[in-house]
């Protein structure tokens, strides 16, 4: 029953996510003027119209538009002339790999603060988080990328004598890999296609790349993970079951995995997953800034020229994954949560 | 609840100021402070020989002098056209500010109105919203701004408001009402069975009568916890959608276009372009969200010793 | 008799006092609990809400609330403090000695783990397993508590239990922990009634079948009565009478234990009655009888002398200017 009704939702959202799409193709102006340019005839703008499909009913041009993206084409960037869906293909993997890695840096700061908060309210690894999730929310995450290439990559071999100079410790902020070629491409991921090729050097390289990106995502995404597992880690404590399993004798250790991160854990990897899905579309401004080759450089790559299939390409696959990675999120609640399964 | 009586009593100065942990005091004050600098920014520059700091014209570039690192003269430097970064760092407060204000006022006004219409209707009234709701969230926010500027980027249709700032604010509207929608639906829908609520259907309120003179006020309380947060996001999202040029544009002073303007300086060196307006932008949401942020309870749920 | 007061006693708390710092100032929920519990017998302990029946429970077990602590007082296991025991000794404690069941039944189950899990988890933190299969045991307890079918039960969520059956297993939980004391936080208050019957009469068996004590609190003199030998009034953070049920449920000796019983002791065409008065604010620390305010028999010497303890003999117990025998 709660499946059901969630696979009703995703259908609904999805339909929504299409028809808006559509709304805003149709009512990007003039394409024609913008993909032919404005020096030419009525005729020829007739013709192409034709082509198009611009002159059937308006239900006719949904339906072609909705069957074809459900088939996978998103139309054609008018200024490299590579189908949309292709481009996507190419450069998700590596806004995939830069959200994955932020998320394995979150989970190494958010949410071990977030469980010591919950445990310790007043200790001072609570402060810390907390202080560290107050800095998250205030600071804008491309400005942050700004600051950590300033910092961490353009200062340090300028420290003067006796430290400096010293080697550069980040990458400069061009991208997964600088000039190096990339690894023969299985996942996308070059970090796990360099292990697949056997290649640990070039492996460190893309880690030692996703660093920096990765770092200022989880700062700036960070906080709410932090929050929610604080919140959830001092709800779980303060229930009478805890209560009851240490009155039986259980050692804290035990109490805290079994009874504690058991009930705390189904809101955290909700939200884990919830963010993930979010940072697909919502990392454009710090793929920018570290010259990513994501979808969000795309995206913006595409606003710049005008070429407004590319920039409804990415919003629409970014929402679709967005809606997808919330289904799969209640299926995991579903498979963890016993109260659900009834 | 005797606490709130009390503030309530006071002005509406003193319970903004008064009560608070000193944290909270200097955030708030620091808030009021950036808001003067807005109002009379304009005026700034009339009365320079009166200031003391140095104040320069936000538009005129000083062509001899680009990207010089801050001094006496320049105390933020200046940028790549030799504009004053300092001067160009307050005068951007008030664009900012206000656009957000602005766009946040209309999407959560209309958002708290469609939510309090969803709570009273109920039923598929109800379920469409939350749909919609769903829908509008399902976009990460800066791609639902870049769609907004795809989508009206060539319509002509804002007559002589600027159309940056017009599409800006359409955004920021856009993002504010699933919020205010869904906050405001949740804390009335268990209302809605209530016995004032019944009453005043007997006494013959029309609906709207009733959203309005029952409903909204008491969403009141959460509307206003929400506010300065919804602003504060909006500033990041505003600078965020100018970083990558949209909304407003150069050379108009505004954070997010400026951070974008001294980005590509910042692997040589030349700091001060992108990070001071970058601060500005973490200072205002700073001590914006000083307005909602509940002081830590004294004494947490720490759980039982062991 | 079991309850004589030859041989020593399992648990004594002698003076205890909480304190719990909350944000509006510290509150003293116990103020000087006096409780002896003797091996195999049955004690109750009666007291309106907030006279800190639950928290005299917790504070044997030391689970107090955030930012409470046990501020004065000694409670012994045998011969032994229990305040002195360190983490080790207290986990030690904690179930193989003194285990509680709790007033709401489904929420002291955790709600991600099945019945059979959490059975098990008591039974081997508390004892060496050697012969007894775990599941074999949690099995054997669940058809001691009455469950006809215990593989169904075993793997049953708590959500799909009923309360009744949540408080069954709640008992066999805590029976598997081997305890000789068992403490019952009001354990059948939000069953229904005919349940209530049934799930007391269980855990009266289960625990004399095993020999163990039974420290049972409730605010229900008549529940108390069904089960209990030995009977404490207590108000306001004290064990204002104790002594055996007979004796406090016919002529009892503290005015508001008389007034408690009047309430309790309905005629059918007698109106409910109520003790008149507020019940104290236990911010408030009593130096004096905190009882004075609403006491039909107040003196003089209420409002001067600080509460006097009088031990009766025979386990009684009491804690009022009146005295002894004034009838």
């Amino acid at each position: 029953m709660f499946l059901a009704n969630r696979v009703v939702i995703l259908a609904v959202v999805l339909f929504a996510v299409v028809v808006i799409g559509f709304t805003i193709t149709r009512s990007t102006g003039t394409p024609l003027y913008a993909s032919l340019g404005v020096a030419v005839s009525e005729a020829i703008i007739e013709q192409r119209a034709e082509e198009m499909g611009l002159n059937e009913p308006i239900v006719v041009q949904f339906w072609t538009y909705a069957t074809h993206l459900l088939l996978g084409d998103l139309g054609v960037s008018r200024i490299s002339r590579i189908p949309v869906a292709e481009d996507i293909a190419l450069k998700l993997p590596a806004t995939a790999e830069m959200v994955f890695f932020t998320l394995v840096v979150s989970f190494i700061w958010a949410i071990p603060l977030g469980v010591r908060a919950g445990l310790r309210p007043n200790g001072k690894l609570a402060k810390l988080g907390e202080g560290m999730s107050q800095f998250g929310v205030s600071v804008p995450a491309f400005w942050l990328g700004l600051l950590f290439i300033f910092l961490l990559y353009f200062l340090p071999p300028r420290i003067p004598e006796p430290l400096g100079p010293l080697p550069n410790l980040f990458p400069p902020p061009l991208g997964r890999l600088g000039s190096v070629d990339p690894p023969e491409m299985v996942t996308g991921f070059y970090t796990v296609d360099a292990l697949i090729a056997g290649d640990f050097r070039l492996a460190w390289q893309a880690l030692w790349h996703l660093i920096l990106p990765a770092l200022t995502l989880s700062l700036t995404s960070g906080p709410p993970l932090f929050r929610v597992t604080r919140s959830a880690v001092s709800e779980a404590l303060a229930s009478p079951f805890v209560e009851a399993a240490y009155s039986y004798g259980l050692r804290r250790r035990q109490v805290l995995i079994r009874d504690v991160l058991r009930n705390a854990s189904p809101p955290v990897l909700n939200l884990a997953a919830m963010t993930f899905g979010y940072l697909i579309g919502g990392g454009v401004l710090v793929e920018v800034v570290f010259s990513w080759p994501g979808i969000g450089s795309y995206a913006v790559w595409g606003m710049d020229n005008s070429d407004y299939d590319v920039v409804l390409g990415v919003v629409i696959i970014a929402a679709v994954i967005y809606v997808i990675l919330y289904f799969i999120v209640d299926l995991i609640q579903f498979a963890m949560d016993p109260r659900l399964r009834d | 609840m005797a606490t709130v009586s009390l503030q309530k009593e006071r002005g509406v100065m003193a319970r903004v100021f008064v009560g608070h942990s000193v944290g909270i005091t200097i955030r708030r004050s620091l808030f009021f402070f950036m808001v003067l600098l807005a109002v009379v920014a304009p005026w700034l520059d009339d009365y320079s020989h009166l200031l003391p700091f140095p104040i320069h014209d936000p538009l005129r570039p000083d062509p001899f002098n680009p990207v010089a690192p801050p001094s006496a003269e320049h105390w933020f430097g200046t940028d790549t056209l030799g504009l004053d970064v300092f001067t160009r760092v307050l005068m951007a407060t008030r664009v900012d500010f206000t656009l957000a204000l602005i766009g946040v006022t209309l999407g959560g006004g209309l958002g708290c109105l469609a939510g309090a219409w969803a709570a009273y209707r109920r039923g598929w009234v109800d379920l469409v919203a939350l749909r919609i709701v769903e829908v509008v969230q399902s976009f990460p926010v800066l791609l639902l701004g870049l769609a907004m500027f795809a989508a009206l980027g060539s319509l002509d249709i804002f007559g002589p408001v600027d159309h940056g700032m017009a599409v800006l604010v359409l955004s920021i509207s856009m993002v504010n009402f699933p919020l205010y929608l869904r906050q405001v639906r949740s804390v009335l829908l268990p209302l809605t069975e209530a016995e004032f609520v019944q009453a005043a259907k007997c006494a013959g309120l029309g609906a709207w009568g009733i959203v309005w003179n029952h409903f909204i006020p008491n969403a009141r309380g959460q509307i206003l916890a929400l506010f300065p947060l919804t602003c504060a996001y909006a500033i990041q999202i505003i600078a965020g959608l100018s970083f990558i040029g949209l909304g407003i544009e150069p050379p108009n002073p505004e954070w997010g276009s400026m951070i974008k303007g001294g980005a590509t300086l910042i692997v040589q060196g030349h700091w001060w372009v992108s990070i001071f307006p970058g601060a500005a932008i973490v200072l205002s949401v700073y001590s914006l969200t000083g307005f909602s942020a509940r002081s830590e309870t004294l004494v947490g749920p720490g759980g039982t010793s062991a | 008799m079991k309850s004589g007061s030859t041989g020593e006693a399992l648990l004594a708390l002698s003076g205890v006092e909480v304190t719990i710092n909350t944000l509006s100032g510290p509150v003293h929920p116990l103020q000087g609990v006096d409780l002896e519990v003797f091996p195999g017998e049955t004690v109750g302990l009666v007291g309106e809400s907030g006279s800190g029946k639950s928290m005299t429970l917790r504070s044997i077990l030391r689970l107090m609330p955030p930012g409470g602590a046990i501020t004065g007082g000694a409670i012994k296991w045998q011969d032994r403090s229990v305040l002195d025991l360190d983490t080790d000794e207290l986990q030690a404690y904690r179930g193989s000695d003194v285990v509680m069941i709790y007033q709401n039944p489904v929420s002291a189950l955790d709600p991600m783990l099945s019945v059979e899990r959490q059975i098990v988890d008591a039974f081997k933190a508390n004892r060496e397993v050697s012969d007894v299969v775990p599941e074999e045991f949690a099995r054997e307890a669940l058809r001691d508590l009455e469950f006809g079918n215990p593989d169904a039960i075993m793997n049953r969520f708590p959500h799909q239990l009923s309360g009744g059956m949540a408080q069954r297993v709640n008992i066999a939980l805590a029976l598997a922990c081997g305890p000789s004391l068992i403490l019952a936080d009001e354990p059948t208050t939000g069953l229904d009634m005919t349940t209530q019957v049934r799930v007391l009469d269980l855990l009266e068996r289960q625990v004399s079948a095993r020999n163990a004590a039974l420290l049972f609190i409730s605010h229900d003199l008549r529940a108390v009565s069904r089960v209990a030998r030995n009977i404490g009034i207590m108000y306001a953070g004290r064990v204002v009478e104790f002594g055996p049920r007979e004796r406090i449920l016919t002529e009892p000796s503290h005015p508001y234990a008389k007034a408690l019983l009047e309430c309790v002791d309905l005629r059918a065409d007698e109106r409910p009655r109520s003790i008149p008065g507020l019940v104290p604010r236990m911010t408030e620390e009593y130096e004096l009888c905190a009882f004075r305010d609403r006491c039909s028999s107040r003196m003089a010497v209420c409002d001067e002398e600080p509460l006097p303890v009088h031990e009766l003999g025979g386990r009684r117990r009491l804690l009022c200017h009146l005295g002894a025998d004034h009838g």
